[in-house]
């Protein structure tokens, strides 16, 4: 069906190009007629999300299924290009003092909001202010006030909003300082809490202001023309972008539809024009018959917690032999589909500091990509445990979801046929799960990590001392002194030594069983060119097309 | 009859009182709490969320809130919705739910009873073996199965009708089937045994040696009396079939009311989980009564309000 469309396509091309070529027989031999057909095209295009979005306010907003409004509706001071390096946003430049810890940032000229009001430092301090406000309560205040001087202290309530280390020094000019200077601070700049909100229209609605177009003053490439709760989001151009001369779509409409397969449906009918999420089932169908499956990367690794507290856990040695029993191939081949890579450590690849790609440096401890059967089954030996005899039954816990339901399956069959000894799954509803981990109530537990900003310290501050939520049930000194070492340094080379040396401890002493590094798999017609989802989970349409 | 109506209306009101107060305890013994986020939360910024929505308040203090609330037809805001009240799905799922639910409606009764009758007057011949087949598939086939294979069929293969939304006429073809399948079947087995259990009574004979018409005989003897048990299963199904199904809104993509119940269940959004029970309960409570009052109609010896 679809190669027929693409036939009866390409002869009316044809046909309309030679009636073309017969009308004006010298325009045909110097124009190139591609180009001139491009602007003909409609620039619309409709992009299926699964869900409603929880909360669309930059500022509190933590899921992510509002995230393909914000990133194109909203921008923060800095920004990514085609390769997802970070560049100038609202921003047009910035300094950094001698320490670290003071950054100046020269706000564009030309940057307005999307009803044409200037957009001024003011607006940086106010919304930041907000993020850290613990009135408003926003999810995402963990991921500023830290970072902030007198950040935390103002959630608190022990400073006022004029001690906190945000300053208008004049209308376009913004001044943060820190707290201390944080080497992932230039990528912290990136997430979403920190980009500006409208003091008057947050103020009018502070709760509702983010479900009301006409409400929904924003800042970025496009502003949002209709909302329609549950059915779908329809942005258009906001001419007052400081770049708008570039951007191309004239009209994106998020559609909602929660069923996956439904929206393959309508992928492939030719109804919708790209898909956020493809059904599991249907990959190695498609890997086959579509140019249109997109298969990403994903800045987050799937990884199971151990109890240090559960008998048997507590053996570094039973911990590796768990870990070594495990074929992370298979896993990734028969439980993701083929998508992502099997984690041989924790942090994914595509994660550069001091210059090189971290994951290039990192020691994995003996694990590789297959099962190591007659190491996993010596070290269980060598802890008491041969052949598996009087091992202790753990509880494997994961929260209700097909996809985790098959990996923990898989790992209790290897567990089994590699090791003789028996887990017992638990399911229960992420609600329950997620207060039991919290709880340190588990033996194994299924966990994971999506990053909010590239860069390795969010994966592992999870396992040190200052971890705010701390599921893990690890407190090690000498892993402490390496995270507190990198995390207080200026010093690239310094920050990721010291990082390494904390993940290759994690990795010797098999703190967590670490299983694949994620990826995304989306579908998006051939003709919109020039979109770009980055390994955050961003999705952006800025300078899209359709050809 | 105007006594029996305010004392019927008392009793829902208590009724609605009770179910509010059951759901609203059970649902607080269940473990977890709507802000289990996937994120890493600081237990400071969680507990400043749970302040927000008085989640802190002891649980009666949260009751009686709620109640007062409700009282008011104010039904809260929707702790994983920031900035939607649960009044404001309702009024926006609710509209969009009945919409396909009436079509469903209209199925059964133009779809339901007529093949029912037919059945019931060929008995045992042709007609009445596809009727009883067809009705059999659709009972036992569950809705999103034969919703998938509408979709593969009429959208996927055909490409005659759209895969997904309401926003044509054309989109109510594939979910209206799909919704309306379980209920166009059991509407039909039920009126076709029904049926045969009226032909078999006295009164009918003594039509017939009247010499009444077969077809007056059919309408005015048989259906009528025969439509007292329909009757009492369209009260509640009507009232499932405007409210939304899960599945079939989830599947067609249909804003409907049909998913908040189920995953504000699984997010324990406790407002939005308390506001639909309600509305559902009200609904149906409101549909069981007019079906009380159409038994006075169709049955004189059903006398109200005794």
């Amino acid at each position: 069906m679809r190669k027929r469309a693409t036939v009866a396509v390409v002869l009316l091309l044809c046909l309309s190009f030679s009636l073309f070529a017969m009308g004006n027989q010298e325009a045909s031999d110097s124009a190139p007629a591609e180009a001139e057909a491009v602007p003909s095209v409609e620039q619309k295009i409709t992009f299926v999300v699964n869900n409603e979005a929880e909360d669309m306010d930059p500022t509190t907003s933590q899921e992510t299924f509002a995230l393909p409004v914000i990133n194109n509706c909203f921008m923060g001071l800095f920004t990514t290009d085609d390769e997802g390096a970070q560049v100038p946003g609202l921003a047009e430049s910035f300094e950094v003092n001698a320490d670290g810890t003071i950054y100046t940032f020269k706000i564009r000229e030309n940057a307005k909001w999307s009803d044409g009001k200037d957009l001024t430092a003011d607006d940086f301090v106010y919304s930041w202010l907000r993020v850290m406000d613990s009135s408003v309560a926003s999810q995402s205040a963990g991921m500023m006030k830290p970072y902030i001087k007198n950040g935390s202290k103002f959630w608190d309530g022990e400073v006022t909003a004029e001690e906190v280390g945000l300053k208008a020094l004049d209308s376009k000019t913004f001044e943060v300082t820190l707290e201390a200077a944080a080497p992932q601070i230039m990528q912290v700049f990136n997430i979403r809490c920190f980009y500006p909100v409208r003091q008057d229209v947050v103020e009018a609605n502070p709760d509702a202001w983010h479900r009301d177009p006409a409400t929904y003053i924003c800042n970025g490439p496009f502003k949002v023309k209709e909302m329609n709760f549950g059915e779908s989001v329809v942005l258009i151009p906001n001419e007052y972008f400081w770049n708008a001369d570039e951007v191309k779509l004239e009209e994106i409409t998020f559609r909602t539809i929660p069923e996956q397969t439904t929206a393959l449906t309508a992928m492939e009918t030719g109804d919708v024009d790209g898909i956020y999420d493809v059904p599991g089932a249907e990959i190695p169908r498609l890997r086959i018959e579509s140019d249109e499956l997109y298969i990403l990367p994903s800045c987050g690794t799937t990884y199971y917690l151990l109890n240090n507290y559960s008998e048997g856990l507590d053996d570094v040695r039973v911990r590796m032999a768990l870990s070594l029993a495990l074929d992370r191939t298979e896993i990734v081949d028969v439980i993701a589909q083929g998508i992502g890579v099997p984690a041989l450590g924790l942090i994914p690849p595509g994660v550069y500091l001091d210059g090189k790609d971290f994951r290039d440096e990192t020691d994995f401890a003996g694990v590789t990509g297959v099962a190591q059967i007659e190491e996993a089954q010596k070290l269980l030996a060598a802890a008491g445990y041969p052949n598996g005899e009087g091992f202790p039954e753990l509880r494997l816990g994961y929260y209700t979801n097909p996809s985790v339901k098959k990996l923990v399956e898989v790992m209790q069959q290897m567990w089994k046929k590699n090791l003789n000894i028996d887990v017992m799954i638990e399911n229960a509803d992420w609600q329950v799960f997620f207060a039991d981990v919290q709880n340190h109530d588990y033996d194994i537990a299924a966990m994971g990590n999506g990053a909010d900003y590239s860069h390795p310290s969010p994966f592992l501050e999870t396992f040190g001392a200052d971890d705010p939520v701390h599921f893990v049930t690890w407190d090690n000194t000498e892993y402490n002194t390496y995270m507190e070492a990198a995390l207080t340094s200026t010093d690239e080379k310094t920050i990721a030594e010291n990082l390494h040396k904390a993940e290759n401890l994690l990795l010797e002493e098999s703190r967590m069983l670490n299983l694949y590094h994620r990826g995304f798999t989306m579908m998006m017609g051939d003709h919109v060119k020039n979109w770009r989802r980055d390994v955050l989970n961003m999705i952006f349409f800025h300078y899209a097309y359709v050809e | 009859m105007l006594k029996y109506i305010i004392q019927r209306l008392l009793a829902m009101i208590v009724t609605l009182f009770m179910i509010a107060t059951i759901t609203f305890f059970l649902m607080h013994a269940v473990p977890g709490g709507p802000f289990a986020s996937e994120q890493k939360v600081p237990p400071e910024v969680q507990k400043a969320l749970e302040d927000k929505y008085h989640l802190n308040d002891p649980v009666i203090k949260q009751y009686f809130d709620y109640m007062s609330g409700l009282i008011r037809f104010d039904l809260g805001p929707s702790f994983k919705f920031k900035g939607v009240t649960v009044n404001s799905l309702i009024q926006r799922g609710f509209p969009v739910s009945a919409k396909l639910g009436i079509f469903s409606v209209l199925a059964i009764l133009v779809l339901g009873i007529p093949l029912g009758v037919i059945a019931a007057l060929k008995h045992n011949k042709w007609q009445d073996t596809c009727v009883r087949f067809t009705a059999t598939i659709g009972i036992t086939v569950p809705s999103f199965v034969i919703a998938t294979v509408l979709l593969y069929i009429f959208a996927l293969k055909l490409r005659i009708l759209p895969s997904f939304g309401i926003e044509t006429w054309k989109g109510y073809v594939l979910p209206v089937a799909a919704l309306s399948g379980y209920s166009v079947s059991f509407v039909a087995r039920l009126t076709r045994s029904s049926l045969l259990e009226v032909f078999r009574q006295d009164y009918m004979r003594t039509a017939r040696a009247k010499g009444l018409g077969e077809s007056k005989i059919l309408i005015k003897h048989g259906l009528k009396n025969a439509l007292i048990p329909i009757v009492t299963v369209l009260g509640p199904l009507i009232a499932g079939l405007l409210t939304g199904s899960f599945v079939i809104e989830s599947i067609f993509a249909i804003p409907g009311m049909g998913g908040y119940f189920v995953n504000a269940i699984s997010n324990r959004d406790y407002t939005v989980i308390m506001g639909i029970t309600v509305f559902y309960a009200a609904f149906l409570l409101i549909m069981i009564f007019i079906v009380d009052l159409i038994y006075g109609l169709l049955d004189p010896r059903i006398k109200l309000g005794k």
